[in-house]
């Protein structure tokens, strides 16, 4: 579970990310989280995956207050999320195995391991066939879902995306998030921030809005709400 | 660190050094430089306290001993300057000695000292050596306490001198060596910034998925230490060949009033001193040159 507790955060130039925010998410949740550019979408994954603390208040994972993790404990809290971005951040100079290999071999897992766990993630993403592929030779769809069989590799418990389909056409973002939505059915908590209208609209999942860095709307099976 | 760790890091960095081929090589070559003007000052202060030590070997005091002393006194003499901590060596020289010595200097004028031998008017001497210069003036002091010991002659000046100059060089020494150390670390923790700027991207996807601080930076450390180790390598070869060159000239100059220190007898001690610096030159220079890019 995820817990948002008055979390303020104010950055260094004195810019407010988010305004006193308080949610709870439980586990296997699938949330959107939406809101006009700059509203703090962005800020909030970054509280989650602890590459920012919050300036008050308190975000607690499982049990265990990130705001007060020690930086060495860092890396044992992001080895249980999966993370994947709009620029898919993938490693242009290695296959499409070898990145989520890669993903592997940094929580030093055992050989055995990682060759049975890698054509798992990739035949979930439906990429099997292009696993001797490097990056540049696959569609940015493609790309993307090689992001989120290395993000699912580790069996994370949570699989958290911040705008995932921002770069891609409607039809290949729907791919995406159907692919999101098996990896959510088999028990991973999803948290996802979009602009994608008509995913949100669709899906029928909570959405939790965010205007100025304040909570606006939290709805169990919410739409997106804006104009874009 | 587990073993299954070591293979990928070590791959890691050869992968580094090479894909950085020229600046890894002239990196190495900078250490080369740096190490070699460290290589110069050592192997000058290692040869001014061998020199130093030659001189302090040949070094005398002379101890006079009172004319109206007895020959068991004079025994006894000797033996309490043998308990003086300091002193090294003591040798007698008996009057007799010195009479037979002196006549011989005089050659064909020694006639003039027909007939004193019976009644001879030369103090017996103890030739003192010491262990260490530094503490002679200590020594002198208590080898005049001596009874019996008429007068004691030695030349402070020199030895003086001497201690200053050995003193000086290694000091210098020491700064110069302190300097060109930094200069290294600067020289490699920059190429290592190349590399790590390079692979920004890399880390910043390890950060994320949940690599440790160590596991990012071992990679890095161990390409510092490879350009350090190759840096420590090609500048010994270098020192080496040429040091034996310069003996080799000495010899066949026939210059023999200064010794150089062997090369076997400083080879092994320098080997793994230069290796040791390149190897902490090459891991203090990377670990500060990843340390920026840690910070997620
Ligand atoms: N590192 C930073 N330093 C200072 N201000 C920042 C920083 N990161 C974000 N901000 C500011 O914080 C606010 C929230 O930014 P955030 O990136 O969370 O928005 P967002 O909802 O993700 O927007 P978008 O939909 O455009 O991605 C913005 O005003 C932004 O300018
Ligand atoms: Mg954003």
């Amino acid at each position: 579970m995820i817990l948002f507790s008055n979390v303020t955060k104010v950055y260094e130039n004195g810019t407010v990310g988010l305004d006193n925010v308080s949610f709870y998410i439980d586990k296997g949740e699938f949330v959107f989280i939406v809101g006009p550019s700059g509203a703090g979408k962005s800020t909030l994954i970054k509280l989650l995956m602890h590459e920012e603390t919050p300036t008050s208040g308190d975000v607690i994972i499982n049990d265990i207050n990130v705001s007060r993790l020690k930086r060495s404990q860092i890396p044992y809290l992001r080895r249980r999320m999966g993370v994947v971005f709009q620029d898919f951040r993938l490693l242009p100079n290695k296959t499409v195995y070898e990145n989520v290999a890669f993903a592997m071999q940094i929580v030093q897992a055992s050989k055995r391991d990682i060759r049975r766990s890698v054509p798992n993630a990739l035949s979930l993403v439906g990429l099997s066939h292009k696993a001797k592929m490097l990056p540049t030779q696959l569609s940015g769809g493609e790309q993307q879902r090689v992001a989120l069989a290395r993000a699912i590799v580790n069996n994370p418990a949570y699989l958290i995306a911040d705008e995932p389909t921002g770069n891609l056409n409607p039809k290949t973002a729907a791919e995406i998030v159907e692919i999101l939505d098996d990896i959510n059915k088999r028990g991973t908590t999803v948290i996802m921030a979009t602009h994608a209208k008509e995913i949100v609209d669709s899906m029928k999942k909570r959405v939790i809005a965010i205007e100025d860095g304040v909570i606006a709307r939290d709805e169990t099976r919410g739409v997106y709400g804006y104009e874009n | 660190m587990k073993i299954r760790g070591g293979r990928y890091f070590i791959k890691e960095a050869f992968r580094n050094v090479f894909s950085n081929g020229w600046m890894s090589m002239a990196s190495i070559l900078t250490v080369v430089a740096s190490l070699l003007v460290f290589g110069l000052f050592m192997i000058l202060s290692i040869n001014v306290s061998y020199f130093a030590e030659q001189i302090e070997a040949d070094y005398e005091i002379i101890v006079m001993v009172d004319e109206t002393v007895g020959e068991d006194r004079l025994a006894a003499i000797g033996e309490e300057i043998r308990n003086i901590p300091n002193v090294q060596e003591v040798v007698l020289n008996p009057n007799d000695q010195r009479l037979a010595d002196l006549k011989e200097d005089l050659g064909e004028d020694a006639s003039v000292l027909d007939g004193y031998e019976e009644d001879n008017p030369l103090r017996d001497w103890y030739m003192v050596t010491m262990e260490s210069l530094d503490l002679a003036e200590q020594t002198a002091a208590q080898l005049e306490q001596i009874s019996g010991v008429a007068k004691i002659a030695r030349n402070q000046d020199t030895i003086n001198t001497l201690v200053t100059v050995t003193d000086s060089i290694s000091n210098i020494s020491i700064w110069v060596m302190l300097a060109l150390a930094i200069v290294s670390v600067f020289i490699i923790s920059n190429t290592i910034k190349l590399t790590v700027f390079a692979r920004r991207k890399e880390i910043n996807i390890m950060k994320f998925v949940g690599a440790t601080d160590w596991f990012i930076r071992w990679p890095f450390v161990i390409e510092g230490v490879i350009i350090g180790f190759f840096g420590c390598i090609i500048s010994l070869l270098i020192l080496g060949f040429a040091y034996n060159g310069l003996l080799g000239m000495v010899e066949n100059l026939g210059i023999t009033f200064v010794k150089f220190v062997p090369l076997s007898r400083i080879w092994l001690t320098s080997s793994g001193l230069f290796a040791l610096m390149g190897i902490l030159l090459g891991g203090i220079g990377s670990l500060i040159s990843v340390r920026k890019y840690l910070k997620v």
